[in-house]
């Protein structure tokens, strides 16, 4: 394994080492607990890494909380996600989401950022940043910044729509409109803790004091190319009554859920498994 | 016990072991100086809608010897159990067309802290005369019954035979779904 290393120590420097790298091949590298095990696996060639551990930036490293939206930044530690009440509170999905994703060791140095744009179909806290319906914020080299809802930010296993002059540098979760909350991620795997899902499903509903469904998102994960938000299951939602949900209702959402997946067999679990976990998981959201 | 040169201290130790005849065509003999005997009891919860099993608590006695360090043969006993546990519940090495498919522990899912029930142990102190200080082996025989127990466990539970562990969130929910269509195709015949 060998490699260049540069390290920015703030935004300016980030930018300048990232335009000048622009010809040649590199790597972000933030929390490395998924770089180092590729590049083990997968020898570099000329690479360069760009170290972003000791960056100082607070629009990198905090969450904040204003202007009607909570922003995470991309350097945060999940530890860190897993710490915060007001997250703990009004994001039960989220909170949950980073609490199931590896071990206690990993979440202290792997990074929001990282679990984002490695683009995994079971990544634990994408599944729940898409059932949040989340923003990404895209700096480029020139200082410019580009939206992104994230459900579009996925482009398949590995893949996103970042550019070679592009970095992530937060992401951004609308505020809750109602404090009547339904929410939590499920995460089903062979073992308790560091483990990939073998499926994922994150929820979020919105309910207004008589138990309607003022806004809702639902994301699957590992059943397709990449995490797929439950539109028309979603749509449907919108219009029902929480408490209303009988049991015909709940089997026909648990299978327009199952409908939204295409699962592939692998070393994890069988497709068959995958379409028959997801169905049954889903039901179980309104037992 | 005895000093050799001066302020010095040499302990001289030995252990003859029995002799064992090795087993034979049918694998009878008595192949060990001493043996030890263990029993567990499994208490488990399995999800249906998903085929987890979870081993709530674990129930170990077993004939250890002479008890010599209370807290190590309980380590012995936990650690053996774990092992257990993992060959009941996960471990398992798969092939396709003669390579190994999961060929490291990212794969191949070994047990963590957080998968460990809760263990009971009831140790039965005799004194074995051919071990040393009356000592015999503790850290082999918990894992031997751990599948066992866990396996009669889930089928008690659920009512279906396993033939082969581990018993995979996947085994299980299939031999589930396979009991409940044969069920209905029954119940459909009457």
């Amino acid at each position: 394994m060998n490699f260049e290393i540069e390290s920015p120590l703030n935004k300016e420097e980030l930018l300048k080492t990232l335009s000048n790298l622009q010809s040649k091949k590199f790597r972000f590298g933030a929390g490395f607990t998924d770089l180092l095990i590729e590049f083990k696996k997968f020898n570099p060639v000329e690479t360069t890494v760009i170290n972003l551990a000791q960056l100082k930036d607070e629009e990198f490293c905090s969450i904040r909380n204003d202007s009607g939206e909570i922003q995470i930044g991309s350097l945060v530690k999940l530890a860190q996600i897993c710490k915060d009440t007001y997250i703990k509170d009004n994001f039960p999905v989220l909170h949950q989401a980073a609490n199931a994703l590896a071990s206690g060791q990993i979440r202290e140095v792997a990074t929001v950022g990282g679990n984002i744009c490695q683009a995994s179909p079971s990544g634990d806290l994408s599944c729940a940043l898409v059932s949040l319906k989340a923003n990404c914020e895209i700096l480029n080299i020139d200082g410019k910044i580009r939206n992104q809802a994230i459900s579009e930010f996925f482009k398949g296993p590995g893949k996103t729509s970042l550019q070679k002059n592009e970095i992530l540098k937060s992401i951004s979760i609308p505020i809750n409109h109602s404090k009547n909350l339904k929410s939590g991620y499920i995460k089903i795997g062979k073992r308790s803790a560091m483990e990939c899902s073998i499926v994922s499903l994150a929820y979020h509903f919105q309910l207004e004091k008589n138990g309607k469904v003022k806004h809702a998102g639902i994301a699957i994960g590992a059943v397709g190319p990449t995490i797929i938000f439950c539109q028309e299951t979603v749509d449907f939602l919108l219009k029902q009554n929480i408490n209303n949900i009988d049991e015909v209702l709940k089997l026909k959402i648990a299978s327009m859920i199952q409908n939204a997946s295409s699962p592939i067999d692998d070393a994890r679990a069988s497709a068959w498994y995958r379409h028959q976990v997801l169905y049954n998981v889903a039901k179980s959201l309104f037992e | 016990m005895h000093f050799g040169n001066p302020n010095k201290l040499c302990v001289a130790e030995y252990f003859f072991e029995p002799t064992s005849s090795f087993q034979d065509k049918d694998f009878k003999g008595d192949v060990s100086g001493n043996y030890a005997f263990a029993s567990q009891v499994a208490e488990v919860e399995v999800d249906t809608y998903t085929g987890k099993v979870n081993v709530i608590n674990m129930y170990v006695s077993q004939d250890v010897g002479r008890v010599l360090n209370p807290m190590g043969l309980q380590g012995q006993i936990e650690g053996g159990l774990a092992t257990g546990l993992g060959y009941a519940l996960t471990e398992e090495m798969i092939y396709e067309d003669g390579y190994l498919t999961n060929p490291s522990f990212h794969e191949y899912k070994l047990l963590t802290a957080m998968d460990m029930p809760e263990v009971h142990f009831y140790p039965i102190e005799t004194m074995d005369e051919a071990g040393p200080y009356g000592s015999k082996g503790a850290g082999e025989a918990p894992l031997i019954p751990t599948a066992a127990a866990i396996a009669n466990a889930v089928s008690n539970a659920l009512g279906v035979e396993f033939l082969s562990v581990p018993l995979t969130p996947e085994k299980v929910l299939k031999a589930l779904s396979e009991k409940n269509n044969h069920k209905t195709a029954n119940s459909q015949i009457l």
